[in-house]
């Protein structure tokens, strides 16, 4: 492992101890997003750099991960952790076509998006901390509140796994 | 293996890949959504990837026949999704006044 590997991943603990106790979805989605992740790196480390076609399978594992998400999701945040997977596909796609490249560039888009997802869910946590402990009514950083609100609105679960009433 | 059935399984694999990747970008709303276009997308992308692959001007390789059926299948998907919305779109004059 190198050491931007071993970043993420201690990022990924961090996250999920913090959010451990507010929303156990969370930690199953980044424990999801991690199995993709370590999945992915040992098609990449097995088949060698030299082509682009691993990138189907690394596209495939995020695939199967954003749809666990979009059959299981309940609140707005997790509408967004979706839109973020959507992008690590077509950054899959992007590289398996050559439209980004050198491998490089590959793995920093990917990495930067999976950054984007941690601190999206560490992100949510923390505001939601720091809106507690402020009070949220009347306070000036009140719209802290409103954040925490926002993403934690119920959205109705995309119905094709659940029956019409 | 018999090579046919090994192109076969291929495609197959390659048209469920394209059904998922299709399916994280545009989810149907109702199960039966979802039914409709599995059975139009799987048996798209088994019998239109040679047509995508020559389109594309892939060579005919194991990889490129997956791919091929991937892209078949996810093209049927989208092609399904906005057939069905124009199907309920479209409303015959008689019931235009409802």
């Amino acid at each position: 492992m190198n050491q931007y590997q071993i970043a993420l991943v201690v990022g990924a603990v961090l996250v999920s101890l913090a959010t451990l106790h507010s929303s156990p979805r969370a930690v199953l989605w980044v424990a999801l997003g991690a199995m993709s992740f370590a999945a992915s790196t040992l098609i990449w480390r097995y088949f060698g750099t030299g082509d682009t076609w691993p990138a189907f399978f690394a596209g495939l594992l995020d695939a199967a991960v954003a749809v666990s998400i979009i059959a299981f999701h309940k609140r707005q945040w997790e509408r967004y952790l979706i839109y973020i997977f959507q992008g690590m596909i077509l950054v899959n796609f992007a590289y398996l076509v050559r439209l980004i490249g050198p491998h490089s560039a590959y793995v920093i888009a990917l990495e930067i998006l999976n950054w984007a997802a941690l601190a999206l869910i560490g992100g949510k946590t923390i505001i939601g901390w720091i809106s507690n402990a402020l009070g949220a009514r009347g306070h000036p950083m009140g719209y802290l509140n409103r954040i925490v609100r926002a993403l934690e609105k119920e959205k109705q679960t995309i119905g094709f796994i659940h029956r019409a009433k | 293996m018999d090579e046919n059935l090994a192109q076969m399984l291929i495609r197959v694999s390659g048209s469920m890949a394209g059904s998922m990747f299709a399916l994280v970008y545009e989810p149907p709303r109702s199960r039966l959504g979802l039914y409709r276009r599995v059975v139009v997308s799987i048996p798209s992308g088994v019998i239109f990837a040679d047509w995508a692959r020559e389109t594309l001007k892939m060579a005919e390789t194991w990889f490129n026949i997956c791919a091929s059926a991937t892209i078949a299948a996810m093209i049927s998907w989208f092609a399904i999704g906005t057939l069905i919305r124009l199907a309920k779109a479209w409303k015959p004059p008689d019931q235009k006044a409802d």
